[in-house]
């Protein structure tokens, strides 16, 4: 048999545990943006990176190109290093050309490629970024 | 092997007087609970002026740099964190070589191993909130290592962290509230009086509020500066010079469980496999440390 003390300290162990699961369940299935736009104003020129909000617009011979700019690997976030012209992930060391292929390190796959859009209006790039 | 456990046992008696029996000769535990209530009441102070949305590294340098005393609370904060974190750890490992886990019920000695696993989530999280690269990155990787894991890999990284504009309130979830609440709840279980005995609180206190006002934190690197090396939390470090060579859910997931479960089951394993399985937890032990001083002295960048 239980005593009055007993079942009340489980009836706030119950609150506090049901309340906080409760809280974690509203905001896991919350409904925040799944993706993000992002606005280059100009083109890159030809071996020009350019970096805004998590992506880079890198310009290449044949046109320009999107990254994200997360490593494939664990998702850190990867720098261009200009002396040696490719990126690196400063967390676990793997490296990709300027065209996204992997050159070194524990990377599995080349960099994600985004979808480019023009806006034709005033020449500026659109590039949709996942969130997740 | 029996020669290595005689001589360290020797070692240790001179320092630690009881060492027989499962009475603890040090106050670890005590200064463990110390430490941690040290946090916690630290955390409550900075909470006031900390916003886990928004530009959350503004708010960070806004409550080091600007309010008054917010830098000493931060340092102090941060310092009764890893004081726990390596008291219970001093704490575990004594109860470890005195095995006490041959005398006590097994629910205690499992209580025991997971209020010290729980420090470790307990620091990374306090890391992340920091909302600096290192804290963004550390964030990240957490999330992509939960979602290597078969099968519950993403339903475990969505209730970890959540990419976007609310990246840190998870994360301050389970700093501010999920995570203290359980290893309050673990403590009361754990121990036959829940609050700590007064005296030696107050050596510990003053100790590390000496230490706050002269010991430097880690410098906090901007999310928008461009850098060529980012480290993880230090205990961390062996783990993240491992992921630069093995697979992500082994190295990353497996590995760093596989010490801290095997102890977990010790007071379950019978008692003619307990000898095999003292020396597979002591051998992964020594090898995590041996990575974390690879990673330590080898390589540049990792300490700064």
């Amino acid at each position: 048999m239980l005593t009055r003390r007993e079942v009340f300290t489980r009836f706030l162990q119950c609150l506090v545990a049901g309340s906080s699961l409760y809280i974690v369940w509203k905001y896991v299935r919350g409904t925040g943006p799944s993706s993000l736009e992002v606005n280059f104003s100009k083109p890159p020129k030809e071996g020009e990176v350019l970096f805004s909000q998590g992506s880079y617009l890198v310009g290449l011979k044949q046109g320009p190109i999107a990254f994200s700019a997360r490593c494939p690997h664990l998702g850190c976030r990867l720098e261009y290093a200009a002396m040696v012209q490719h990126f690196q992930c400063p967390c676990h060391g793997s490296q990709f050309t300027l065209e996204g292929r992997r050159l070194d390190g524990p990377a599995k796959k080349g960099m994600t490629i985004l979808d480019l859009r023009m806006d034709d209006r005033c020449g500026a790039y659109k590039i949709t970024l996942p969130l997740s | 092997m029996r020669g290595l456990q005689n001589y360290i046992t020797t070692l240790l008696k001179q320092f630690l007087p009881k060492l027989q029996g499962n009475r603890s000769g040090l106050p670890l535990a005590e200064l463990a609970w110390w430490a941690f209530l040290f946090a916690l009441i630290t955390g409550v102070i900075l909470s006031f002026n900390y916003r886990p949305w928004g530009d959350v590294f503004k708010s960070v340098s806004k409550l080091t740099g600007w309010l008054p005393y917010g830098a000493f609370f931060r340092r102090l904060h941060y310092l009764s964190g890893q004081a726990f974190l390596i008291l219970t750890f001093a704490h575990t490992l004594e109860h470890f070589l005195r095995e006490t886990y041959r005398h006590i019920k097994p629910q205690e000695w499992t209580k025991l191993v997971l209020l010290f696993f729980l420090s470790f989530p307990l620091v990374f999280t306090g890391f992340i909130l920091k909302g600096d690269k290192g804290g963004i990155i550390a964030g990240r990787v957490m999330y992509n290592l939960a979602q290597e894991i078969p099968y519950l890999g993403s339903g475990l990284a969505a209730l970890l962290l959540r990419p976007g504009e609310d990246f840190f309130l998870l994360p301050y979830l389970h700093h501010t509230v999920i995570l203290p609440l359980v290893v309050i709840f673990l403590l009361g279980r754990h121990r036959k009086h829940l609050l700590p005995k007064g005296g030696l609180g107050w050596t510990l206190m003053a100790f590390l509020a000496f230490l706050a006002t002269f010991y430097p934190l880690p410098p906090d690197v901007p999310p928008h500066v461009e850098t060529t090396k980012i480290a993880g939390p230090w205990f961390f470090h062996g783990i993240q010079l491992l992921l630069h060579y093995g697979p992500p859910f082994w190295v990353g997931v497996l590995w760093p469980l596989v010490p801290i479960g095997l102890l977990a089951i010790l007071s379950f394993i019978p008692s003619s496999l307990l000898k095999w399985a003292k020396w597979i937890v002591i051998i992964t032990w020594l090898l995590h440390v041996t990575f974390l001083l690879i990673a330590w002295c080898l390589i540049p960048g990792f300490i700064k």
